[in-house]
């Protein structure tokens, strides 16, 4: 079973109902939640004591930059940069695989554009 | 003349036929390649075959864009690299057609992609090569060919300017030449 949810409300929310992300919420995305998970999502926002619609807007905003930035920008935490910088200072020569890889591009493919 | 062609992503190609088997993969390359090749957000090129006509069976595809790695301090690094964001190519997707599995095609893409992040490289700076491994299961095809994972079972692995060098060259033009570079 799906039970419908929706993520934003019309109209201006500037003096709006308490919880909910400032700015006025324009544009509705509809979307479908599994019942259960449905349930968990107002359980959580009732705990929090905040609108359903801005529960939602919240975590969703947050993953969205996650993903957005995973993609653009690169913050290493300190052990993947001592990683990096141990490759850059010795960087490995290629695998015999990736030398195949390349002898099999050169022979059968070539860039178009 | 070669079998194969690696094209910019196209209206000539069938993108809507196109199955990996990777839900996100498929959906990315139907939806959002384009849009993202015209506003220059990243670059998808495909691979076909050399005399396809459209709409082109696409038999494998990837995504290449820039990235910006920031870290501070870098620990070990040689000369020391600066605080400033420094930049990097990044593969963020490919994916070869389902029935095309194990012909050589992935590794023929990530053979070009690697050129072309090479070259990108030397025009423009870059400190190597990102990549953005789907699963488990890719990130140890990445592994066979050299990336390194940023740390342990790390989905983003890593290979730095230096390593994108050598190896046989992949050839330009309409319709490639045969000469190789051995």
């Amino acid at each position: 079973m799906m039970q419908a949810a929706t993520m934003a409300t019309k109209g201006s929310t500037k003096k709006s109902k308490r919880g909910r992300p400032a700015g006025p919420a324009k544009k509705r995305i509809n979307t479908r939640f599994p019942e259960a998970l449905a349930e968990k999502i107002e359980y959580a926002a009732a705990l929090r004591g905040v609108a359903i619609a801005s529960f939602i807007q919240e975590a969703v905003a947050e993953r969205a930059d996650q993903v957005i930035e995973a993609e653009s920008r690169w913050q290493l935490t300190r052990d993947e940069a001592a990683a990096v910088a141990g490759l850059l200072a010795k960087p490995p020569k290629p695998t015999r695989k990736m030398l195949e890889a390349a002898k099999l591009a050169s022979r059968h493919v070539h860039i178009r554009d | 003349m070669s079998t194969f062609a690696i094209e910019l992503l196209s209206a000539a190609h069938d993108r809507a036929g196109f199955r990996s088997g990777l839900e996100s993969v498929d959906r990315y390359f139907k939806e959002t390649a384009r849009g993202h090749l015209e506003k220059g957000v990243s670059i998808t090129r495909v691979l076909v075959q050399a005399d396809a006509s459209a709409p082109k069976p696409v038999l494998g595809y990837f995504t290449l864009s820039g990235i910006l790695v920031e870290a501070r301090p870098w620990p070990g690094a040689p000369k020391g690299l600066p605080k400033q964001p420094v930049p990097a190519v990044l593969l963020g997707r490919l994916a070869v057609a389902s029935d095309h599995h194990g012909k050589g095609i992935g590794s023929m893409l990530l053979a070009t992609a690697r050129q072309l992040a090479h070259e990108t490289i030397t025009r423009t700076g870059g400190i190597g090569l990102v990549v953005d491994a789907a699963h488990k299961q890719a990130a140890e095809f990445y592994s066979r060919f050299g990336f390194m994972p940023v740390e342990p079972g790390s989905l983003r692995l890593f290979l730095p300017a230096k390593s994108l060098e050598g190896g046989a060259g992949i050839p330009r033009g309409q319709r490639g030449s045969k000469r190789r570079c051995r």
